[in-house]
Parts: structure tokens; C-alpha cells; sequence
């Protein structure tokens, strides 16, 4: 389903609160641990609030993106074909990113 | 024809405002900020592929080059959320005169400055 551009405009809004209230989160969360530790780091993952904080915060932080992505292109790119591939990459690379991330994740949890 | 109109937000017409540059600024840095998101991606997949890629990928923020890196980053980072906040404000009808929105961004700048030093010593960039 097409976003309009008011819907879009809220859902950016959301995510982008989102994003802060976990980013503050993750940042003084992860003090507590040595993050250049890969045990620890593993430990602190396998937290179920710490995991989910995470990908609502990733997940937050690639809408984001793809929203704030989406209006440049809008405004910069006229041509209609070259505007259809560039949005096209863009929505292809940040899929593959997210499922990359979190597909890795959830499997370094579980195994 | 919708081709030949001006390009959003009209560079070559604006005379150059406190305001208006910051909401260019805010762009940049949003666009920008993209990079930190693959370096986010990319801590955790070498952190997915084990111990030996997780190490490898932490040595690399010793190297002065990726520090700086990391620097912009946060500065990125810091002034995005903290105009962020500026904008959401905005939205609610709050600070919108000309003179509490020239206040504002001045004390964005200075505050994303701050918060940036402040961050980078935390976590120990420099």
C-alpha cells in the first residue's frame, strides 16, 4: 500500500521519537557492559528487552531513513524513470540491510 | 511543465537565513547519517559472524581515520535529533516566531557542539 504524504509525514514524526527514546536507552544500557567484548555483548543480547529495544530501534532508525530518503528524491530527482529505479535501489538496499541485521542477530542469539 | 520548476527548497532564490540554513543542514546530515546506519549494520553482522570479525571490526576504531569518521558521526547524530526536536516543536506551534526560531537554532548549534565533545569523550573517541 502507497503512503500519502500525510501519513508518511506522521509515521516519520513516530519513528523519529522512537529512534531517540531507545537510542538514550541502548547508549546508557550498553555502559554497563565492555561492548568491545564479544561474550559480554552476546550475554547482553540475549536479554529479551535489550533485543527487542534493539530492533525497535533499528527498525525505527531504516523507516526513518527510508522516509527521509524518499522526500530528497522527491524533491531532487524530476525525471520520472531515473526517480523509479533510485527509489527502487534505495527501498532494495535498506530490505536487504534490515533482513541481513536482524536475520544475523537472531540467529547468533539462538544458536 | 513540472520538470522546469525550481528545485526544493529553491537555493538560488533564498537569501542565505539562519534558519534556512539549518533546515538545509538538517538534510545533509540526514542524508549523511545513512553512513552511520551501515556502520550500525555493520557492527552487528561482524558481531553475528563471531569472535575473530567482532575483534577486527572493534581494532578498527583505533585507526585515526575511523575516529574522525566517528566524530562526524555523532556531531551528525547530536545536531539531527536535537533540530529534530526543534522541528517537532515547530509542529505543535511552539517557538515558531521569527525571532524564537533564529534563538532556537543558534542554541541548537551550540548545544549539538557541546553534546557532541561531551559524547565523544564518554565514549572515548578521543
Amino acid at each position: 500500500m502507497k503512503l500519502d504524504y500525510s501519513k508518511s509525514w506522521i509515521l516519520q514524526k513516530v519513528t523519529a521519537i522512537i529512534f531517540l527514546l531507545f537510542l538514550i536507552y541502548l547508549f546508557f544500557s550498553l555502559q554497563s557492559i565492555n561492548i568491545k567484548n564479544h561474550d559480554e555483548l552476546l550475554i547482553w543480547f540475549s536479554n529479551f528487552f535489550n533485543f527487542f529495544s534493539f530492533t525497535l530501534l533499528f527498525s525505527a532508525v531504516v523507516i526513518h531513513s527510508k522516509l527521509g530518503l524518499n522526500s530528497i528524491i522527491d524533491d531532487y530527482i524530476h525525471d520520472f524513470k531515473i526517480k523509479k529505479r533510485i527509489l527502487f535501489l534505495k527501498n532494495l538496499s535498506l530490505i536487504t540491510i534490515y533482513i541481513i541485521v536482524m536475520g544475523g542477530l537472531v540467529k547468533t542469539i539462538l544458536l | 511543465m513540472k520538470e522546469k520548476l525550481p528545485l526544493s527548497p529553491h537555493l538560488q532564490i533564498y537569501k542565505p537565513q539562519i534558519t534556512s540554513l539549518l533546515s538545509i543542514a538538517h538534510r545533509i546530515t540526514g542524508f549523511g547519517l545513512n553512513l552511520a546506519l551501515i556502520l550500525l549494520s555493520l557492527w552487528i553482522i561482524s558481531f553475528a559472524m563471531g569472535n575473530v570479525y567482532y575483534d577486527y571490526f572493534i581494532s578498527l576504531f583505533n585507526v585515526f581515520f575511523v575516529k574522525i569518521i566517528v566524530f562526524f558521526i555523532v556531531l551528525g547524530i547530536s545536531y539531527h535529533a536535537l533540530n529534530g526536536i526543534r522541528h517537532i516543536l515547530w509542529d505543535f506551534g511552539l517557538l515558531i516566531s521569527n525571532k524564537a526560531a533564529s534563538l532556537s537554532g543558534l542554541t541548537i548549534i551550540i548545544s549539538s557542539i557541546v553534546l557532541t565533545i561531551f559524547i565523544s569523550i564518554y565514549i572515548g573517541v578521543f
